[in-house]
């Protein structure tokens, strides 16, 4: 028996090619459990991929990556969903033509209702954990301030809705690792905060985030550490603070060479 | 299979990949600019063969400029209705943001149109042509019939101008940058509009042409088309979507495992009705295996 | 005349069920889990040909039935495995060939008879043709319920909600933990086994079948039912099977009746084809809108 690893998820050397070219080459790092992680780089530095990377989404082309101490290189999405993590998207992919209610729905676990069988013979107990779901989706969504959307298509949402309602159907499947890429990109910053805040306030389950974002003023407020990427390798980590107060930092971020941050892959 | 006529059997392979290759570099075109097979180019085919049909019927001219009249109003009837098709129905659809089934049901319900429009026109099934092609001799090795070698004259003559059209001209750079990239050509300035109206008249022409040869060879039904449009799907898939070299190198390799598998199918005591099953196992074979197709092979496209 | 009419009417209703069966089983894989099944042809006929084979060699007709079913949802299964791995335009294509190819080993191979086909021997010997018309009515009809009910029962279930979300979004679906796949395959095989009892129904009705019933005309048939009635709602499916049966018995009807200079069956199909592009552009929906899976109820009211 293994002693239960301190660090929740913890990623090595993994590279990822496309193609000719590198989006992530060698990236290591660790998330403790119950924290929440920022990831940061400029455009183009690697950072989607190797999200995508740890979630199934893509395989990676060398290196590992852990969770709860098992190894999950090999898995598809729906089997890293399974052990515990929760992707995000970076732009909502939501089921555009159901309801915003139905959204939450698929997103609970152990429905019975969701096999074959189950749906058909045990029709009684799935309605019975239906209640249940419903209630948890109800409430989530009084949360983000979407009740009143319950059963609007969720297609019929608009871009900061939309945002919001990836996010709670995420949290919606309970996720022991959640992966949010930018949840704040291309929204207001009053919202942005928002967003930042609810999140918090769904953290109180023990849930650690691993979150790409680029508004410092947020990563400095609600993240306890920052993994800073460019060119597809960690160049940097540290408590926000120190992070923010590199010069490294400083180079990559706002300096650079001219224009030399926006020719990337992502 | 001591006695098989290989050497013939090279030269059918080579004209049936001739055919394959006219309506297969069509298809890919606009699979590869519009982004869904189009099931009515069989009907383009068919159509081809009748309008070649019809204008044999009507001249009485020397043969050499027959074939070529027949050629000429093959291209452009069905050129033109392939052209017409994406005005008024794919180009609304596609802009519409239809899904990919939904082209793909629209384009099969325009070629039961086609198909329906020429059964009625020209009722009683199978037809032929009574053009007065010189007998058939014997050269080396072969034998030599115009019919079965006019598909690879074309073939070559097409196959030559549409690579200096894709390479040399205005149009032909813009649908190949409009094919990379739809939103950047717009933004370059191409009328990308224009483009696909050209794409789907080039097309439906060289689809056209390609029936008429395969008419001219034998005999034809309005079922004509259709019953190649596998094939020609398993060519398009092998060589790789909107891919001209893959198609051309894919158009042979199938045209000579569909004739070679036929002789070896004979061995077996299997009918040449599994001439398109031969296909069907490439195409099957090359959509898990390798999706994107031949098309590695030519980074130059 | 008057009683010529009425048994077409009667034939007319009997196909009406036949083929709201045949598209209730689309429905489920295009309608709901978005499957682009090009080749439905393909398990109708398995299901006709193996109730046809089955009921010559004397086997019972619930015997029958079941085998076609499952003769069905085993070829389903064969196809699935390669296919449904595929992008939608790929499976359309490999699904439309699969059927080809089923039915040249039909011809070829002198399964069923091969090119002649087979005759079946119907299960109702009543004295008149409106008995034994009336008999088919209530039997396509009793399958069709049963059918319904099973599609309705699926569809209205957190499983019918995973089969819309995988039509949605396929990575988001897998992303929230749905194995695509089992479901996909799943889909597959109740869409083939429901074919096939709708084929076998066809092969008992009809009393003969042959490749040449078979043809990919049936497939896109079976799809315009599905489209004009509207994909994701089975009452919409059963009212275009009606519509579209209703619009080929008259053709055929008129042809027999009426001399027109043209051939009302090429009319109908060229109409056919119109229908199906205006549906497209104008009610991409079809008649019916889809319905949605119902909700339990809240135990309290939500707050606005």
């Amino acid at each position: 028996m293994s002693k239960i690893d301190p660090m929740i998820l913890r990623v090595r050397d993994v590279v990822k090619n496309y193609g000719g070219l590198c989006a992530v080459a060698g990236a290591s790092l660790d998330i403790p459990r119950r924290t929440t992680i920022a990831l940061v780089g400029p455009n183009g530095c690697g950072k989607t991929s190797l999200l995508k990377t740890i979630f199934g989404l893509q395989r990676a082309d060398e290196g590992s990556i852990y969770f709860e101490g098992e190894s999950i290189d090999e898995l598809q999405p729906n089997e890293v969903f399974d052990r515990g993590i929760v992707h995000a998207f970076q732009f909502p992919r939501l089921f555009n033509q159901m309801s915003v209610l139905d959204n939450m729905l698929i997103a609970a676990r152990g429905n019975r209702g969701d096999r074959f069988a189950g749906s058909l013979f045990s029709r009684k107990k799935w309605r019975e954990q239906e209640e249940t779901m419903l209630q948890k989706a109800t409430d989530t969504l009084k949360l983000m301030d979407l009740t009143r959307l319950t059963n609007e298509p969720a297609g019929s949402l608009s871009g900061g809705q939309k945002k919001l309602l990836e996010i709670s159907r995420a949290i919606m499947a309970e996720p022991k690792l959640l992966l949010l890429d930018e949840p704040a990109a291309g929204v207001n910053p009053v919202l942005a905060k928002k967003i930042f805040e609810k999140i918090e306030m769904f953290r109180h389950g023990g849930m650690s985030l691993l979150i790409i974002e680029h508004r410092m003023e947020l990563v400095m407020e609600f993240a306890n550490w920052v993994y800073v990427m460019d060119r597809g390798k960690i160049v940097l980590e540290g408590r926000p603070a120190e992070v923010a107060a590199s010069p490294l930092f400083y180079e990559i971020y706002i300096g650079g060479e001219p224009g030399g941050t926006d020719i990337c892959v992502s | 299979m001591a006695n098989t006529p290989w050497a013939q059997i090279l030269l059918f392979s080579i004209q049936t990949g001739s055919v394959y290759l006219l309506s297969a570099v069509a298809l890919t075109l606009t699979y590869g600019l519009s982004k869904f097979p189009n099931f009515a180019h069989a009907e383009f085919m068919t159509l081809g063969a009748y309008t070649g049909f019809f204008i044999a019927n009507l001249l009485h001219l020397p043969l050499p400029l027959t074939v070529l009249v027949c050629i000429l109003c093959a291209f452009l009837v069905s050129g033109s209705l392939g052209l017409m098709s994406y005005k008024i129905i794919f180009g609304p659809l596609l802009r519409r943001g239809s899904s990919l089934i939904h082209l793909m049901i629209g384009s099969m319900a325009l070629g039961f149109i086609i198909r329906y429009v020429i059964i009625e026109i020209w009722p009683g099934g199978t037809q032929s042509f009574t053009l007065p092609w010189p007998e058939a001799s014997n050269i080396g090795p072969f034998r030599i019939y115009i019919p079965w070698i006019l598909p690879i004259a074309a073939a070559l003559v097409a196959g030559v101008s549409m690579q200096l059209l894709l390479t040399r001209t205005n149009i032909g750079r813009a649908i190949r940058a409009t094919a990379s990239n739809p939103q950047l050509a717009m933004a370059s300035g191409i009328n990308t509009g224009r483009v696909l109206l050209t794409t789907w008249f080039l097309s439906a022409g060289l689809a056209g042409m390609a029936g008429l040869f395969i008419g001219m060879k034998a005999s034809f039904s309005p079922t004509m088309g259709w019953n190649i449009l596998l094939s020609v799907f398993a060519v398009t898939v092998l060589g790789g979507i909107g891919s001209f070299y893959g198609a051309i190198a894919a158009a042979f390799i199938i045209g000579l495992a569909e004739n070679v598998g036929v002789v070896i199918l004979a061995q077996f005591g299997l009918a040449s009705d599994y001439r398109t099953a031969i296909s069907f196992v490439i195409l099957i074979v090359v959509l898990l295996i390798k999706p994107e197709g031949l098309t590695r092979l030519f980074k130059g496209n | 005349m008057t009683y010529g009419l009425l048994m077409n009417l009667l034939d007319m209703v009997v196909m009406i069920g036949i083929y709201s069966i045949a598209a209730i089983s689309l429905n489920l894989e295009y309608g709901f889990t978005g499957l682009s099944n090009f080749g439905k042809v393909a398990f109708f006929m398995v299901g006709a040909y193996t109730y046809a084979i089955l009921a010559q060699a004397g086997v019972n007709f619930g015997v029958c039935m079941v085998a076609s079913a499952v003769s069905a949802a085993a070829f389903g299964f064969l196809v699935s495995l390669p296919a449904l791995r595929l992008r939608e335009d790929y499976l359309a294509i490999v699904t439309l060939t699969s059927g080809e190819i089923l039915r040249t080993i039909i011809q070829n191979q002198g399964i069923g008879g091969g090119y002649n086909g087979i005759s079946i021997t119907q299960i109702f010997h009543f004295q008149t043709l409106m008995a034994i018309r009336l008999a088919n009515i209530g039997l396509a009809f009793a399958f069709l319920g049963i059918c319904f009910i099973f599609s309705q029962l699926v569809a209205n279930s957190p499983y019918g909600r995973i089969m819309r979300a995988i039509r949605e979004d396929q990575t988001a679906a897998q992303s929230y933990g749905k194995n695509i796949q089992r479901y996909k395959s799943q889909v597959f095989i109740m869409g083939s086994a429901i074919a096939g009892i709708g084929g076998a129904l066809f092969a008992q009705y009809s009393a003969h079948i042959e490749p040449g019933s078979f043809l990919p005309f049936l497939t896109f048939t079976i799809w315009m039912m599905v489209m004009l009635g509207g994909p994701g709602n089975n009452l919409g499916v059963i009212l275009g099977a009606a519509v579209v049966q209703i619009f080929q018995k008259s053709a055929a009807i008129l042809k027999d009746y009426v001399h027109l200079p043209v051939d009302p069956i090429n009319v109908q199909y060229i109409l056919f084809g119109i229908l199906i592009i205006l549906v497209l552009f104008y009610r991409p929906s079809g008649l019916l809108k889809e319905s949605p899976v119902k909700p339990p109820k809240l135990k309290e009211p939500v707050n606005v």
